[in-house]
């Protein structure tokens, strides 16, 4: 072999090895599962939330999430994102924010956490009907020791549907809903 | 002369190829451990369970309920290293935290064994069972449910009583894991299994995960702990149930 080939095969490397850690440390949010679980929101009569952008306040780069991994979208659009899905998932109908859209509730959001293992929203939703009035709840997601031995990944998936599953079977959300 | 170069230069050659040769094989099993840890990591999936799909109840009109509970757990002494300490005196400052660490774990075994005195399990199981049954009963998922005190029946014993299929709610682990200084969370993990008995297969099969809403001082849990843990059951048994009364 030639001393330039070695050269050429050790960038080959490099590049290659690069692109595949570059591949772990993103987290694409198109790859976020959905729950498998049943949930009362499927109960509710179907209603039509519109969304508005959500908020991040922990106060860092919006796209981070630990150490080395990034999301490729803000994480404020991801939990807004896996709400919307969970809503959709149980028969209601989502739409963006606008002074015309027709909607029963607005949804607004502030992300609290997005770390290690941890993710958590404030979440307010509003009735268009003043008699109604609004609810605002914490939800809160978390995984713990039985994910021992899985990839950040999932283990980030896994924390952010934890929490949207607390926001699908939350009885006082649930109740506002069917006022 | 001429030739003695030649030589010399021949063997720079060999030798540069045979380094050549040697970092290509190096290179090599970098790339293979890179790309396999890669492909492995990336395409580990998560904890999955089985599913109920609409088709799974069709033939099911008789179902036993049976609970059992492990024994309570306590995760003593996660005490957080104060990062701080260590900055300011190395390794040194670690001394008073695994020393506090070691006098909060013999507390914490003394308190283990007081929950465990104090905690009826068959209260949990009852507790576990009464929340998933009420629930299946508001859906009409099924026409008899009946909750069995009697686990050992297996599953000759409860087709010949005209059970179509039975459902196992296991609280397999309830514990106390302390979260840094005196605060302390409760997690119960409940796994819920359905077998249907004509095909013998599991047709349903997952965890629901349930933790403490806030942190609180162990002193909270001695006056309130059963309480707690009570409401923590009654969620997980809610959430397992939902599966079947809002199916697809």
């Amino acid at each position: 072999m030639k001393p330039y080939n070695i050269y050429l095969f050790t960038l080959a490397a490099a590049v290659a090895v690069t692109a595949a850690l570059a591949g772990c440390f993103n987290m694409k949010a198109s790859e976020i599962s959905t729950l498998k679980t049943g949930s009362p929101l499927k109960g509710v009569r179907p209603k039509t939330f519109a969304f508005k952008e959500f908020k991040d306040t922990r106060g860092i780069d919006p796209y981070h999430v630990w150490g080395g991994y990034k999301l490729d979208q803000p994480a404020a659009s991801v939990v807004a994102m896996v709400i919307r899905k969970e809503l959709e998932r149980n028969g209601h109908r989502c739409v963006a924010y606008s002074a015309q859209a027709n909607r029963d509730f607005i949804i607004e959001g502030s992300v609290s956490a997005y770390s290690v293992l941890v993710v958590g929203v404030k979440m307010t939703v509003n009735s268009v009907s003043p008699e109604k009035g609004m609810i605002t709840k914490t939800y809160e997601g978390e995984v713990r020791g039985s994910y021992n031995g899985y990839t950040w990944n999932t283990k980030f998936n896994h924390a952010l549907l934890a929490m949207v599953k607390e926001m699908s079977t939350d009885p006082d959300l649930i109740a506002f809903l069917e006022k | 002369m001429k030739t003695c170069a030649f030589k010399k230069k021949k063997i720079g050659f060999a030798r540069a190829y045979r380094f050549g040769k040697f970092l290509r094989r190096l290179l090599c099993i970098f790339l293979c451990t890179c790309a396999g840890s890669y492909l492995t990591s990336c395409a580990t999936k998560g904890p999955e369970g089985t599913y109920l799909k609409s088709t799974s109840l069709s033939r099911i009109s008789k179902v036993a309920i049976v609970a059992s509970v492990s024994d309570p757990k306590v995760n003593y002494a996660r005490t957080e290293l104060s990062s701080e300490m260590l900055i300011l005196f190395g390794p040194l400052g670690l001394i008073p935290v695994i020393a506090e660490a070691a006098i909060r774990t013999g507390a914490d075994r003394g308190h283990t064994g007081k929950v465990r005195e104090r905690i009826d399990l068959s209260h949990l199981e009852e507790k576990v069972a009464q929340s998933f049954m009420q629930q299946l009963q508001k859906g009409g998922s099924f026409q008899t449910i009946e909750y069995l005190t009697d686990k050992n029946q297996d599953v000759r014993q409860l087709s010949v009583k005209g059970y179509d299929a039975a459902i196992r709610l296991l609280v397999r682990e309830i514990s106390l894991n302390r979260m840094g200084g005196d605060q302390v969370r409760i997690d119960v993990y409940v796994r819920g299994e359905m077998e249907f008995f004509s095909s013998g297969k599991v047709v349903w099969d997952r965890e629901e995960h349930v933790l403490s809403p806030e942190r609180r001082p162990l002193n909270y849990y001695k006056e309130n702990g059963l309480k707690e843990l009570d409401a923590m059951l009654e969620k997980a048994g809610r959430n397992l149930a939902y599966d079947f009364v809002y199916l697809k």
